[in-house]
């Protein structure tokens, strides 16, 4: 009898649990299409780009299973691809930081007057009232210092592209690094006064 | 930038306000407030930014074809030279999967680096 009613409660729980997804179903037909889409044009590459990976197709010709042979030649035999591997693992780790370092580029001249026209440090420093401000100055900072991080890794090729770095302006190395982004863009020639 | 300035409107004065009156300095607002409330911000450009950049094609294409010995050719290049160029669809495929698995693994590491152990 117990067990009956068990079996009859656990009936009950499935129904409302079932009644629950019921009310979720215009949600979900929502989704259906966009997920349609996601498979077709995200998944679906995958997994076909994959199942040719384990043949030799060359488009005029029949497949013809090889499994893994494509796999081993590329990690082995290929002569562009396994000595990008290593280059792009530590690539990745840098990108962040070049990445960081350009945007800040336009926060950190900001500190310079004589070239607020960089619309993006205008920007951080025009976002609101008091609070803001100090946050955009937390972000120059933050960036300030990855620039430099990152000058210190390029320094020699920025010399060499700026043709040295005679016109630094006073304020030490951040806004240094600054100038040679700026020469990259164009804005070398007079947007810094001289040290002198 | 702009998801940066999205991040910094996002973050409550009240926290600064609090912060300062536990007496903490503009460093320690940097640090302690602004650079964890950025976090998933930070995580977010760190990882879109990673995979559009292992992605460059149009740009060394365009300008040097992969040359001079080939410093310039990306794996992308290299997968349409080997698919489009040479018609060997199966071994661009494996090509191909490998690089997925590799953008797999450095975001699942940059994930896993920069997650944060705390909500707010």
């Amino acid at each position: 009898m117990s067990a009956l009613r068990q079996n009859h409660n656990s009936a009950h729980l499935i129904k409302d649990s079932f009644r629950h997804k019921i009310s979720f179903r215009p949600f979900v037909l929502w989704l259906v299409p966009i997920m349609g889409l996601i498979f077709l044009f995200n998944i679906a590459p995958i997994v076909a780009s994959f199942y040719l990976s384990l043949f030799d197709y060359e488009l005029l010709q029949p497949l013809k299973f090889v499994g893994f042979q494509n796999f081993t030649r590329a990690l082995t035999e290929d002569a562009i691809f396994p000595p990008v591997i290593p280059q792009y693992s530590l690539l990745c780790f840098l990108i962040c930081a070049i990445e960081h370092g350009r945007l800040s580029h336009s926060c950190t001249v900001n500190l310079w007057p004589q070239t607020t026209s960089i619309f993006m440090a205008d920007t951080v420093f025009s976002a609101g009232g008091h609070t803001r401000n100090r946050r955009g100055y937390h972000l120059a900072v933050y960036f300030s210092a990855v620039e430099i991080w990152v000058s210190k890794l390029t320094d020699c090729n920025d010399r060499a592209a700026t043709g040295g770095l005679d016109r630094l302006p006073p304020n030490g190395h951040t806004v240094a690094c600054s100038h040679v982004h700026l020469g990259r863009i164009g804005l070398q020639h007079g947007a810094f006064p001289s040290r002198a | 930038m702009v998801l940066f300035l999205a991040g910094l409107s996002g973050i409550p004065s009240t926290l600064y306000e609090a912060a300062k009156i536990d007496g903490a300095n503009e460093w320690q607002l940097f640090w302690g407030i602004t650079i964890p409330m950025l976090s998933p911000t930070i995580l977010f450009t760190t990882v879109t930014g990673t995979i559009g950049a292992l992605q460059v094609f149009t740009a060394p294409y365009i300008m040097t074809k992969g040359g001079p010995e080939n410093a310039s050719r990306m794996v992308v290049m290299r997968i349409q030279e080997v698919g489009f160029s040479q018609f060997r669809l199966g071994y661009a495929s494996a090509l191909s999967v490998i690089f997925f698995l590799f953008i797999l693994a450095i975001t699942a590491i940059q994930l896993y680096l920069l997650r944060t152990k705390w909500k707010y």
